[in-house]
């Protein structure tokens, strides 16, 4: 790949964020929950300390249009460039028959730093839009150093970029991503043609109209009808990013219009290990796409190769939500998928070659997954042991699907689903704490170190409530080293890159990734979990950047976060 | 004469076998039709007037004819009986009667298409004859015309609005047109009008079952169960509308009353492997094996039976023992040509064998069939993966 391999002994440009642990000390003097009151659960709700009040509003009508069902995308971002990861809320917006008593209104929850947040939206100039909302893709794509946010939806898209003093301007019409007419849903940004500008794919769901949408009742009550009565779908949107503010729509010539389907969830990360990042996305009863980086500005669809388009019984699943990691130790990104009750949940692995190895069965995930309706899915290691965990968030659409059979409900339970190492999960309902016994009609998902401590917190959409902030109280427990890259040459949010870190005799690998999970952004800083071994005295870590450079960096503390900048001037 | 075929067989219950399963309901019911057709043509010709006395009159009228046809359906010889209604038919071109015992010997041969044809014949001669235009109808939904059924049905149900029989067979053509909530009020008006009849139940609970109300199904084929507890059907369809609703412990003890009581139905044994199989945890192996004995019955039972082919082959094939996969899974694309899944399943067989030609052509089979799919009307959203 002729990468140019760059080495140094000792630790080189990195920044740590020593304030970290003094926050982190702050913070758990003021959250209003001792360490000790929590030991059992491994996270605990924050929303109502942390002063969350905004509730979602998704227009639901006795009309019951699929859009009703589908939105709802909460991101993590540091917006101010303070050290602290804040809370972007996308609400969903009203249809003909249902109708809010207040504005719709998006919200922006900046972190205080002491687990209180401050709702900055209408400030910010981010809280109203015109459109009906459905989820939010956070990057830097003019590489400024402070992230912007793609907002999709019905019937235009918003880009919020941000002004770098706690106000954003809306430029989607400048940008050229309005998207005017379409239903956009999933969106991930990501460097397809290492240029170093952070281009964007836009999924799409299908035809939209208000007036004319199909009808479905149940027993006479009006019901969301299945997703083929709106049509065969829609192509993806391909935007590559002109380095001035715009983008050109490469929909056509970059292959990925190709397939109509009802496009949901995107996530951006190198399947093979060649260098260019390539594209997993799901979509809703129709074949999911493996659109493979054809290093040209090209993408080929290898789905039915990997045999990832299609259960083993040829049936489209319900695909939403989606997230690659490493889940069995072999280095390689394997996916997860969250799907409709009766389907299961999606595991694919990645042996290096196509297809994949489906291990939807063997790793428990199918038989803990029957009976929900996934949408946010992400990949965590919530105890810091080195090995990837799964959190699941669900809801069903219709809620009368309760009066039909009574293993599935309207309101369902999160799921946090521990990885034993080898790619079997297993149901930590016991330990999770009392978010994970009360049920939700959750959507989007996001993950992110709101607190700085070193372990994963979470944050998911509820239709029609309040979102839910968990805090994780156990993650401390091992240890950690956090990264936080920042691209140069290669984009700045370094989305495409690979860091490796060795413990042991262990390997651990993971990738930042564009997309993921559903309708929502995450924080990008990694966090390894060295297990519950004595941490090493230093770590080292193995990077791949985006444009294709191997660097390794020595020397790094455990325990706290290291900025680490892309080296501008090759090796050194 | 005009008017005996009016015993539409359909209330000849204890004659009847109906499969109203969720999986290939249509193609087990119209199996089941089938049956039912030969035992009900049977009782028809026994109960022709002097039918046994001109058996052996030997003589060459129509009637004698009919009357050896009569003796040869009994002796189970549907070829001779065909050939003497056929005589019949030459000497008695006018008799319309005599058109459509031709089409009820055709039928019990499993020939629709001929005997649709005879039946045509005979309402040409006798347009008014309501019970020719049901077998007309029932040839045609076993021939997969069911517009041109259920235009039939209509015209029945027109002059005879309380015809219960029409109503169900209507059901049916209605489940198999995809058209649930059209099919369920039909079903509903039909257990009204025949509240005892368990075929009139299970129809309900089958069109409920397509319609996702799987707690009303499960009710309703417990209905039809009650009324006739010796239908192997209707004690399949509980069993798997009560796993849909939820109720896996019930359906299972439900699977294995149905083992014991119909020991040689292949659809217990079929069903219950499959959705063993589907709600086995991981390295659940006495599952898994007791799913593949099951299987295994079904095929000893049935050999026709794509969809235990189609699991084994699934299952091998999961194991990584893709040559038994490719037995199986060949033997039940020959059964079940229109089944995306099997095709889907010999795709990935032969691409891991090699047979990359063969492969591809699976894979185009698969696609053209998925299209087909996509064209599937509204429904509610209620469970994953549901055409």
């Amino acid at each position: 790949m002729g990468q140019r391999v760059w080495r140094r002994s000792s630790v080189f440009l990195f920044w740590s964020l020593t304030m970290a642990g003094l926050l982190i000390a702050a913070f758990r003097g003021t959250s209003g929950i001792s360490r000790a009151q929590v030991a059992t659960s491994i996270f605990t709700d924050v929303t109502e300390s942390a002063g969350i009040t905004w509730k979602h509003f998704n227009g639901e009508s006795p009309d019951a249009h699929l859009i009703e069902t589908k939105n709802g995308g909460a991101a993590f971002l540091d917006f101010d460039q303070d050290g602290l990861l804040d809370i972007f809320l996308v609400n969903g917006g009203e249809t003909p028959r249902g109708k809010s008593p207040a504005p719709v209104l998006n919200a922006l929850y900046r972190n205080l730093g002491n687990g209180k947040f401050e709702e900055v939206a209408a400030k910010a100039g981010v809280d109203r839009r015109s459109s009906y909302g459905i989820a939010v893709a956070v990057g830097d794509y003019d590489n400024d150093g402070y992230p912007d946010a793609l907002v999709t939806g019905y019937p235009e898209r918003a880009l919020f970029h941000n002004n770098r003093d706690g106000t954003f301007s809306e430029v989607a019409g400048y940008a050229g991503l309005k998207g005017s007419g379409r239903w956009s849903t999933g969106a991930a940004w990501f460097d397809y043609d290492r240029d170093g500008l952070l281009d964007l794919v836009v999924c799409h769901y299908g035809q939209m109209s208000f007036e004319s949408a199909p009808r479905c009742e149940f027993r006479g009550t009006p019901t969301y009808c299945i997703p083929r009565s709106y049509g065969e779908g829609a192509p993806l949107a391909l935007y590559h990013n002109n380095g001035d503010g715009t983008f050109a729509d490469v929909s056509g010539p970059s292959g990925v219009a190709k397939s109509l389907g009802r496009g949901l969830g995107a996530v951006a990360v190198d399947v093979d290990d060649d260098g260019w990042i390539d594209l997993f996305v799901t979509r809703d009863g129709s074949p999911n796409l493996l659109l493979m980086n054809q290093r040209n500005g090209t993408f080929q669809d290898f789905a039915m190769d990997a045999e990832v388009a299609y259960d083993p019984n040829g049936v489209a699943k319900a695909g939403m939500g989606i997230d690659a990691a490493d889940v069995n130790g072999d280095g390689r990104p394997d996916f997860v998928m969250t799907a409709f009750n009766s389907e299961y949940h999606s595991l694919f692995v990645n042996p290096g070659s196509f297809p994949f190895d489906d291990w939807t069965i063997p790793s428990s995930l199918g038989f803990l997954t029957m009976s929900y309706v996934g949408w946010g899915a992400h990949f965590l290691d919530y105890d810091n042991d080195g090995i990837m965990d799964l959190l699941i968030v669900s809801g069903h659409v219709n809620k009368i699907v309760e009066l039909t059979r009574s293993d599935v409900t309207y309101k369902e339970l999160p799921l946090l689903l521990h990885n034993d190492g080898n790619g079997k999960f297993r149901n930590m309902e016991d330990t999770a704490g009392p978010p994970f016994h009360a049920k939700y009609d959750a959507r989007g998902l996001a993950v992110g170190d709101y607190d700085n401590d070193g372990d994963v917190d979470a944050a998911f959409i509820r239709l029609q409530d309040a979102p839910v902030l968990l805090r994780n109280n156990v993650g401390q427990d091992h240890g950690w080293v956090g990264i936080q890259l920042v691209g140069t040459k290669s984009n700045r949010d370094a989305i495409g890159s690979k860091l490796t870190v060795r413990v042991g005799d262990r390997k651990l690998v993971r990738w930042i990734t564009g997309g993921a999970s559903i309708f929502s952004s995450h924080d990008r800083r990694v966090v390894f979990g060295l297990g519950a071994n004595p941490s090493p005295p230093v770590i080292s870590v193995e990077i791949q950047w985006p444009d294709g450079m191997a660097q390794t960096v020595d020397g790094l503390a455990p325990g706290r976060y290291h900025r680490l900048v892309e080296p501008l001037g090759g090796t050194q | 004469m005009g008017h005996v075929i009016s015993a539409y067989p359909m209330v000849g219950e204890d004659a009847t076998r109906v499969h109203l399963l969720h999986q290939n309901a249509g193609l087990h019911a119209k199996v089941s039709y089938l049956t039912w057709f030969g035992h009900a043509v049977i009782a028809f010709w026994l109960l022709l007037p002097g039918g046994a006395g001109i058996l052996h009159a030997q003589s060459s009228t129509g009637a004698e004819h009919a009357a050896r046809a009569a003796q040869l359906v009994q002796a189970g010889d549907l070829k001779g009986a065909e050939a003497e209604m056929r005589q019949a038919v030459e000497l008695s071109p006018k008799e319309p009667q005599y058109l459509a015992r031709l089409g009820l010997i055709l039928g019990m041969q499993r020939r629709p298409e001929a005997a649709a044809e005879s039946f045509e014949r005979a309402l040409a001669l006798d347009p008014n004859n309501l019970a020719v235009r049901r077998n007309l109808a029932l040839s045609q939904w076993q021939m997969g015309r069911l517009a041109a059924a259920r235009e039939n049905l209509d015209l029945i149900l027109k002059a005879e609005p309380g015809d219960a029989q029409a109503l169900l067979l209507l059901g049916m053509v209605l489940i198999d047109a995809r058209r649930y909530a059209a099919a369920l009020a039909v079903a509903q008006a039909a257990a009204e009008a025949m509240p005892s009849s368990y075929r009139a139940h299970a129809v309900k609970a089958l069109a409920e079952m397509r319609m996702q109300r799987f707690t009303d199904s499960a009710k309703s084929y417990a209905r039809a169960a009650e009324l006739n507890p010796n239908a192997p059907e209707v004690s399949v369809g509980l069993a798997m509308s009560l796993w849909a609703s939820g109720s896996i412990s019930e359906s299972f003890a439900t699977f294995e009353q149905g083992l014991k009581r119909f020991p040689e139905d292949a659809y217990h044994c079929l069903e219950y492997g499959r959705l063993l199989l589907k709600s086995a945890k991981p390295n659940d192996s006495a599952a898994e094996a007791r799913s593949v004995a099951l299987l295994q019955s079904a095929l000893k039972l049935n050999s026709s039976l794509s969809g235990a082919h189609y699991l084994l082959g699934d299952l091998a094939l999961r194991r990584g023992n893709t040559e038994a996969a490719r037995q199986h899974l060949e033997q039940a694309v020959k059964l079940d040509p229109e089944s995306s899944k099997i095709h889907f399943a010999l795709f990935r067989t032969y691409r891991r064998l090699g047979r990359t030609e063969d492969a591809a052509r699976e894979e185009e089979a698969f696609q053209k069939l998925k299209a087909k799919e996509e064209a599937a009307p509204a429904a509610p959203l209620l469970v994953g993966g549901v055409d």
